[in-house]
């Protein structure tokens, strides 16, 4: 296994809030890791710093043992907690803009899953509902071989089907040595799914442990934890 | 990378301007069409009208492609690049400096096109309006009254520098003052503002300075931002200041997007 | 998803469970082959490496044998599977009789009880 996510020492502020309050924290490949937190906990802040969309105040964090760059960014496949493709792009486009740019992009993947749902191909994104819309990003994002998968909140917001639909392209799609980061408030949907549980409140990790340690040493649900820790 | 960076910027801009010099050019053609039903004949009221309108069309597309064009610039910049677009632009394994450069080359690239677009349109004015041999003529009165020196190659070739030098040093100074006005978290549109008038502030503060220093130097700097002299002398200043404008805006807007990109 | 988890305890546990019951059930009927990791991950809702681990621990007590290249299979050993059918209604009966202590009847009721539950299921069948 190696160590493919490192953080040392992350800190953020944005003027004089501080999301990230000194993160140290180390994934392994071959992992499914929940990044788990209310809103507002710095989740979302983490990944886009990991992605070299944001850059730390202090600290540093290594993709693969590499500084964030265009190297890291050819081994992440990300999924931002919001609509980021061009919406005039039809589907057929977007998957020639993936194939453009990502070499281990695997446009029969993509396509099998695409047909599945029965997208057409020359539907562009801004005919698509929101639900599709959002199943559509995630099959992109899902159908590279990565070796990492940043996922922000893949399944807030959307109905249970919907739900199921985005576990099951998860687990049925990462590389077997990828290491998979879910980030979600919404712990009770995802945690049969993660190998790791990261709990991040106000900026701090206070708990990173295997999920099923939590159950087996608390004799409670991952998320009847999350709920006692997170108590207001 | 960058060629197919540019490939997506192309067809991203090209989806919005062709169409607009499409438009230009057919409305020109139709125009002068429409005058040339009108020689000598004496009802042509409806003709008339007709003409006056495709001409007030053709106008109006022009400005619409200028406006267009400044729009998009800032667009494609502003929200493509440092919008919600942004998350899959900078998640591409490609550098900052050819995210920058893709766009700027697209940009240059359809400005151009729009150049000789219109002077596509006039010549098909002129053209459609004037028998062949006699359009010749205008075309070879046009050169002579641009250029009234015998070196009708050098000019020329300076005028196309001139004007192609000014219009990147533009394109930096508008991407700087986005970049700048990135760096403030609320208002990003309100201060790349005010950054692009305290850019203009500084330029002429500069170009003040120097002219206390040296008056001949200080004047071909003012010329040289304002308009394109062909004396060979100005022309070079010119592209010279454009080019030293284009190192400086161009670094800034690297440095603001590689070290303090903060994406929201 | 498809399989319930119960809170408190370990996933790979309750898939364990799951699977066992599935050998004596007839889904995998003995000497049949067993689905690969990642389609049961996905049946199950959970992630391979717990599917994994809990394929794993079945192979440790010999109820699947893994045959390399063409997959687990599930045991053909009668004996293994009538030790786990066994062990596996030893725990119900444990858990059954547990319970009803705690309602208050003795032993001997206990017995009744069962004995009068199965004639009359017995009988409402044939019914």
């Amino acid at each position: 296994m190696d160590t493919l996510l490192e953080a040392r020492g992350l800190k953020k502020s944005y003027g004089n809030v501080a999301a990230l309050k000194g993160i140290d924290l180390r994934l392994m490949s071959g992992r499914i890791v929940g990044l788990l937190g209310p809103n507002g906990s710095g989740k979302t802040t983490l990944i886009k710093i990991a992605c070299r969309l944001l850059q730390p105040t202090e600290g540093q964090i290594l993709i693969d043992g590499e500084a964030p760059g265009p190297v890291s960014k050819s081994k992440i496949a990300y999924l931002p907690d919001k609509d980021f493709l061009p919406d005039w792009m039809k589907t057929r486009q977007l998957l020639q803009f993936y194939e453009d740019f990502y070499a281990d992009f695997d446009r029969n993947r993509a396509l099998e899953m695409l047909s599945s749902l029965e997208i057409p191909e020359n539907m562009t994104l801004r005919k698509m509902s929101k639900g599709t819309k959002e199943k559509m990003q995630l099959i992109l994002t899902m159908s590279r071989r990565a070796r990492i998968y940043l996922l922000d909140e893949p399944i807030a917001g959307v109905d249970p089907a919907a739900r199921d639909y985005i576990l099951r392209t998860i687990i049925g799609n990462y590389e077997e040595n990828a290491l998979v980061m879910i980030s979600t408030h919404l712990i009770a949907d995802v945690e049969s799914v993660l190998d790791e549980a990261v709990f991040l409140k106000k900026g701090e990790i206070v708990l990173h442990k295997p999920t099923d340690q939590i159950r087996e040493e608390t004799g409670k649900s991952v998320d009847e934890y999350f709920r006692e820790v997170f108590k207001c | 990378m960058l060629g197919k960076l540019l490939k997506y910027e192309i067809k991203a801009m090209g989806r919005i301007m062709l169409p607009i010099y499409l438009v230009l050019i057919a409305l020109s053609a139709v125009f002068a069409l429409t005058m040339r039903l009108t020689i000598g004949k004496t009802a042509v009221g409806f003709l008339e009208k007709f003409a006056i309108v495709t001409l007030v069309l053709f106008v109006a597309a022009i400005i619409a492609a200028c406006v267009m064009m400044l729009i998009l610039v800032i667009q494609r910049f502003y929200k493509h690049l440092l919008g919600t677009e942004g998350y899959l632009m900078f998640s591409l394994p490609v550098s900052t400096g050819q995210l920058i450069l893709s766009k700027l080359l697209t940009a240059v690239l359809w400005i151009v096109i729009g150049l000789i677009a219109g002077v596509l349109a006039g010549f098909a004015m002129v053209g459609i309006l004037s028998s062949v041999p006699e359009f010749m003529k205008e075309v070879q009165n046009a050169w002579n009254s641009l250029f009234t020196q015998a070196d009708l190659t050098r000019n020329l070739t300076l005028f196309v520098l001139v004007i192609l030098a000014g219009v990147i040093a533009s394109l930096c100074k508008v991407y700087a003052s986005i970049a700048i006005g990135h760096q403030f978290g609320r208002n990003r549109a309100l201060f790349a503002v005010f950054a692009y008038v305290a850019i203009g502030i500084a330029e002429l503060i500069v170009a003040w300075v120097v002219s206390k220093i040296d008056a001949s130097l200080g004047f071909r700097i003012f010329s040289g931002m304002s308009s394109s002299g062909l004396d060979l002398k100005n022309s070079l200043t010119a592209i010279g200041i454009s080019a030293i404008q284009i190192c400086i805006y161009s670094v800034i807007t690297w440095l603001l997007l590689d070290r303090r990109l903060n994406l929201e | 998803m498809e399989w319930r988890f119960k809170e408190g305890i370990p996933i790979y546990q309750q898939i364990i469970s799951e699977l066992k019951l599935r050998l004596l059930n007839g889904t995998y009927p003995p000497g049949s082959r067993i689905p690969a990791v990642r389609e049961l991950a996905l049946e199950a809702g959970v992630n391979p490496n717990t599917m994994q681990r809990a394929l794993l621990e079945l192979e440790r007590d010999d109820l699947l044998a893994s045959v390399r290249t063409s997959g687990r299979f599930a045991t053909e050993d009668e004996e293994k599977l009538s030790k786990l059918r066994r062990t596996l209604s030893e725990s119900c009966i444990e858990e059954m009789t547990g319970r009803l202590r705690t309602l208050g009847l003795t032993d001997k009721e206990i017995m009744d009880a069962v004995n009068r539950y199965l004639t009359r299921g017995a009988g409402e069948a044939e019914s």
